[in-house]
């Protein structure tokens, strides 16, 4: 066995390099890891939740300075906000906006999803990066950009403005969603369709449209609380009437009164609301693919997996 | 649309022959709306920034008459310089904090978090979709002279000189849009983490690496890009923000956005604003230019 | 030649002291069980694996076989039993510290590092000196006939040659023990066979115990020296290839090495047993109640020849293939339907046939499961 290769001089027979101790040594750091783990992500959530509980918090308090300590508990914040009237306009345009905004944005962004899917031309990856820009740019970018051309072309900021801003950035995301969900679908159920004789247009409705139905609806939820939440963009393109943010963006800019945090409370908790939604039609959506994909043809992958 | 299907003249299998174009046409047909919506949203209102910057503002309005002068006073005025300055430290400062955080975050959920990682990615991001002015606002109140912190601060027995270097500084700018900027450096982050397959984790240690090492020497040089991408979009995010300043930047948090928001609104000097526009977008693009260009280079090295 | 079959009971009871070095790996009673699942993955298992062995662990997907390799190279720890590697139990010691090298089934090579990097690396890891990692991770190339391939990435390889490259990064460190993680299971039929026959002659050149896990029979039986054949977490027999296919242990292990005729039978005798309207000698003594017995398809013989056979029946050919080398003929015997392979026939379907085999060929084999 100790053949000229083998041979490593000095070298202990035994196949294990170090004692035993490596094994305890190994399992205490692993739980050293795990507690500062654990510490570091409970600070980090911390952090990211605090201003949300906070301003919850003092939705509730009946302080008019928003410092500790709470004085007492009220809900006349909220009562205040209802009787807004000036703040109930903001949200029924933010409403509308939205509305508007993301209807747009489904049938854009679903045409995209499907050009994406099917269409491969050199320098599709620049034309997809383009379409994304809004959604990744900073949102003054896209307020400025289009607010100079509106001016040119002599349209007043208003709804159209407003509406055609959120529809730049909410496409993309109901794109990149639709896109997830192709990625998993089965492109030989539309052959099978055309093969059985059914047009381009029958094929999209009865195959194509019903498979990525609720990816489309958990995607417009998701570009509806973007529009609602909407302030970088919007605070350009907005005219005389304000939207949600635009308006609770001057309550707090000049002169502060308590009742923006029980509106941003149930701003905040609208829209993990819909979030919530969405996540569980995502959730839904995903398992029917892959239930889809279970009974489809079986992958060739021949390797074992244990 | 499939492949061609062969002469259907020949064969009285086909019933509807298709018309000969080549099939770049259809394919160029088929994208026109895409590209229709990227000229009228994205190419048009840039190009047409751009345009403006070097047009003249005169008493409000904006005349089309070519000049560099909304530049030359851009560029020598002090107060640009510092506000330049201000911004890029701020901007690197927290997207850089973000990046590390967030890069921390993904490698403990991806690592140790095993069938519940997804469920503490998602808690990460979830803040993302919560009102951006909301969650800025909330840090004025946190922060605030009479804030939350301070008054936690206070009730510790610390006095009023730990409680006033938060608001309106830029520590608190920087606690703000470190906040803001996680979750989206952890999205690219945490994408290039998960991606990095298991297996090649298990060969590392088989050759005898230690924890350190196999995170050194192959879960680090896989991921960095993904890192680097999550950088630059919270930097870009960051560099171009103006509602944060308002809410908790004061006087020495103003950063350039603020100056567009004065130039488009009080200030109505929409083609200085557009100059301001323009540096903001260049300062963006270059630092995507540079990133894109290390990770090149380094995947060219070995 | 029956006394030699080790079952897996007589494994587990020999013990380390008998020979000066104790075996390089020794599984004893190893168990794994998964969190989350009812059945164990791993059950019972006990192994031993001497130097310089090339040993297989056979079975199906899901039998345990990837798992009980995962355990000795340090990826996972059993949940019960001992894993020794050169008689030192290792429970809790991790990958990085055991001297034991893996190939990969999809390769495991760092896409971003190239093929001299690959293969450096385990030698970095252990700090050999600079001036040696070069030329051994030449040496470890020229050993796979890679030795031109040293500044690519592992994208810009085919399949086998990335196969080569980890074959390298394996061996480059001297390890103890190589483990092979189905290394052919993503290689097409023609490349399989060249990566074999790589395989056998570096094993023979370095001499090093190989561990090679695999769900290919044919594989196991042409390289071993011993092969382990698992089932549901569990080992039914250690053996040399010729124990397993011609002194099957279990009914499962007839099945699943080869083709086999497995007939259900009755005691009858010492060594004769009687299943439906045929009565037949067997090799071994038949246990008591119902059990099976195993005749391979080409044990048995037609003609003239099936006449001096100690079982002797007369059949009723129902079909006939040509397989190249052999015709495969199924012969319907009284209720039992028999499949045989003959070099030579000449009949046809319906053809009335002498069908006999040996005592020898008649293995009694456990029933498995209850």
């Amino acid at each position: 066995m100790t053949s000229g290769i083998l041979s490593r001089p000095g070298r202990a027979p035994s196949i294990t390099r170090p004692d035993r101790t490596t094994a305890t040594r190994s399992k205490l750091w692993g739980r050293v890891g795990t507690t500062v783990a654990v510490v570091f992500l409970g600070l980090l959530f911390l952090y990211l939740y605090a201003p949300l509980l906070v301003t919850m918090l003092f939705s509730f308090a009946s302080n008019k300075v928003q410092t500790l300590p709470i004085e007492g508990f009220t809900w006349s914040w909220y009562g205040a906000l209802f009787a807004d009237a000036q703040m109930l306009d903001a949200i029924r345009y933010s409403l509308l906006v939205a509305v508007v905004s993301v209807s747009i944005s489904a049938v854009a962004g679903l045409g995209f999803a499907l050009l994406a899917q099917r269409v491969k031309v050199r320098g599709g990856g620049v034309i997809s990066a383009l379409s994304a820009a809004p959604m990744v740019a900073p949102g003054m970018v896209l307020g400025i950009s289009l607010l100079v051309v509106f001016n040119l072309i002599g349209v007043q900021p208003g709804f159209l403005t407003i509406a055609v801003g959120h529809a730049a950035f909410v496409t993309p995301l109901v794109s990149f969603v639709i896109q997830q969900r192709l990625k998993v679908a089965d492109l030989s159920l539309e052959d099978a369709s055309r093969d059985l004789g059914a047009g381009p247009l029958r094929t999209f409705w009865h195959v194509t449209l019903p498979g990525v139905r609720v990816a489309l609806l958990a995607a417009c939820l998701l570009g509806f609380t973007l529009s609602m939440d909407e302030i970088a963009v919007t605070y350009f393109l907005a005219g005389t009437q304000p939207t949600l943010p635009v308006y609770v963006w001057g309550l707090v800019r000049f002169g502060f009164t308590p009742e923006v945090n029980a509106a941003f409370t149930l701003i905040g908790g609208g829209s993990l609301l819909l979030l919530a939604l969405a996540g569980v039609l995502m959730l839904v959506s995903a398992r029917r693919a892959r239930r889809q994909q279970a009974t489809g043809a079986p992958s060739d992958r021949t390797a074992e997996q244990l | 649309m499939t492949a061609a299907v062969g002469s259907p003249a020949t064969s009285g299998i086909a019933t509807r022959p298709r018309t000969g174009l080549p099939a770049w046409v259809g394919r160029t047909f088929q994208l026109a709306p895409a590209l229709v919506w990227i000229a009228v949203l994205v190419l048009v209102p840039n190009l047409f920034l751009l345009l403006y910057s070097f047009w003249t503002s005169s008493y409000g309005v904006v005349v089309p008459e070519l000049t560099t002068a909304n530049y030359t006073a851009l560029f020598s005025s002090e107060v640009f310089w510092i506000l330049l300055r201000r911004t890029l430290v701020i901007a690197l400062v927290s997207a850089a904090l973000a990046t590390v955080i967030a890069y921390a975050a993904a490698y403990v959920i991806v690592r140790r978090f095993g069938r519940y990682k997804l469920l503490a990615a998602l808690l990460i991001l979830i803040p993302l979709w919560v009102s951006y002015l909301m969650r800025v606002f909330a840090w004025k109140i946190i922060l605030g002279d009479n804030g939350f912190l301070a008054g936690v601060l206070r009730t510790l027995g610390f006095g009023p000189d730990a409680t006033s270097l938060f608001l309106y500084s830029q520590t608190s700018m920087i606690i703000t849009l470190t906040y803001v900027a996680i979750p989206y450096a952890f999205l690219s982050t945490y994408t290039a983490l998960e991606r990095v397959p298991p297996h090649l984790l298990e060969a590392a240690a088989d050759c005898g690496a230690g924890a350190w090492t196999r995170f050194r020497t192959v879960i680090l040089p896989l991921t960095r890009p993904g890192a680097a991408v999550g950088f630059a979009i919270a930097f870009v995010l960051v560099f171009g923000d103006y509602v944060t300043p308002a809410m908790v930047g004061g006087l020495d948090g103003t950063m350039l956005g603020t100056l567009v928001l004065q130039q488009f609104g009080p200030g109505s000097d929409w083609a200085g604003g557009s100059a301001v526009g323009i540096t903001i977008i260049a300062t963006g693009l270059l630092l995507l230019a540079v990133i894109s260009l290390f990770t090149r280079l380094e995947a060219r090295l070995d | 030649m029956p006394a030699e079959t080790i079952s897996p009971a007589e494994a587990q009871s020999t013990p380390e002291a008998a020979g000066a070095s104790p075996p390089v790996v020794e599984l004893r009673q190893v168990r794994k069980v998964y969190p989350g699942t009812a059945h164990p993955a791993v059950d019972d298992v006990s192994i031993i694996i001497n130097e310089g062995e090339f040993f297989s662990i056979l079975g199906s997907s899901g039998s345990g076989k990837t798992t009980t390799l995962r355990m000795i190279a340090g990826f996972e720890q059993p949940t019960g039993g001992q894993v020794l590697l050169s008689g030192v139990d290792v429970s809790g010691v991790p990958a990085n510290h055991r001297d034991v090298n893996t190939v990969f089934q999809n390769y495991a090579l760092f896409p971003h590092m190239k093929v001299r990097a690959n293969v450096a690396y385990p030698l970095k890891m252990k700090r050999v000196s600079r001036a040696e990692i070069g030329p051994r991770v030449q040496e470890a190339l020229e050993r796979v006939d890679m030795a031109s391939y040293a500044d690519r990435l592992p994208h810009q390889l085919s399949g086998g040659q990335r196969q080569r490259i980890a074959l390298a990064r394996a061996l480059v460190g001297r390890p103890r023990l190589l483990l092979l993680d189905e290394p052919l299971g993503a290689l097409d039929f023609k490349l399989r066979e060249s990566m074999l026959g790589l395989l056998k002659r570096l094993q023979r050149e370095v001499g090093i115990t190989f561990v090679y896990v695999t769900h290919d029979q044919g594989e196991a039986l042409a390289m071993s020296d011993k092969v382990a054949v698992m089932s549901k977490g569990r080992v039914e027999q250690i053996g040399t290839p010729q124990e397993i296919y011609r002194v099957p242990a279990t009914s499962f292990v007839a099945g699943f090495i080869g083709k086999t005729n497995l007939l259900r039978c009755q005691a009858a005798g010492p060594t004769s047993a009687r299943s439906g309207s045929m009565r037949f000698a067997t090799s071994s003594a038949c246990s008591q109640g119902t059990f099976s017995v195993s005749v391979r398809p080409e044990a048995i013989v037609v003609g003239d020849d099936a006449r001096s056979c100690a079982n002797h029946f007369s059949g009723v050919v129902d079909d006939v293939a040509f397989l190249g080398h052999v015709y495969e003929l199924q012969a319907v015997v009284g209720d039992q339907r028999l499949t045989l392979r003959v070099d030579e026939f000449n009949g046809a379907r319906g053809d009335v046939i002498d069908i006999g085999w040996s005592a020898e060929a008649t293995v009694v084999v456990e029933e498995a499961g209850p």
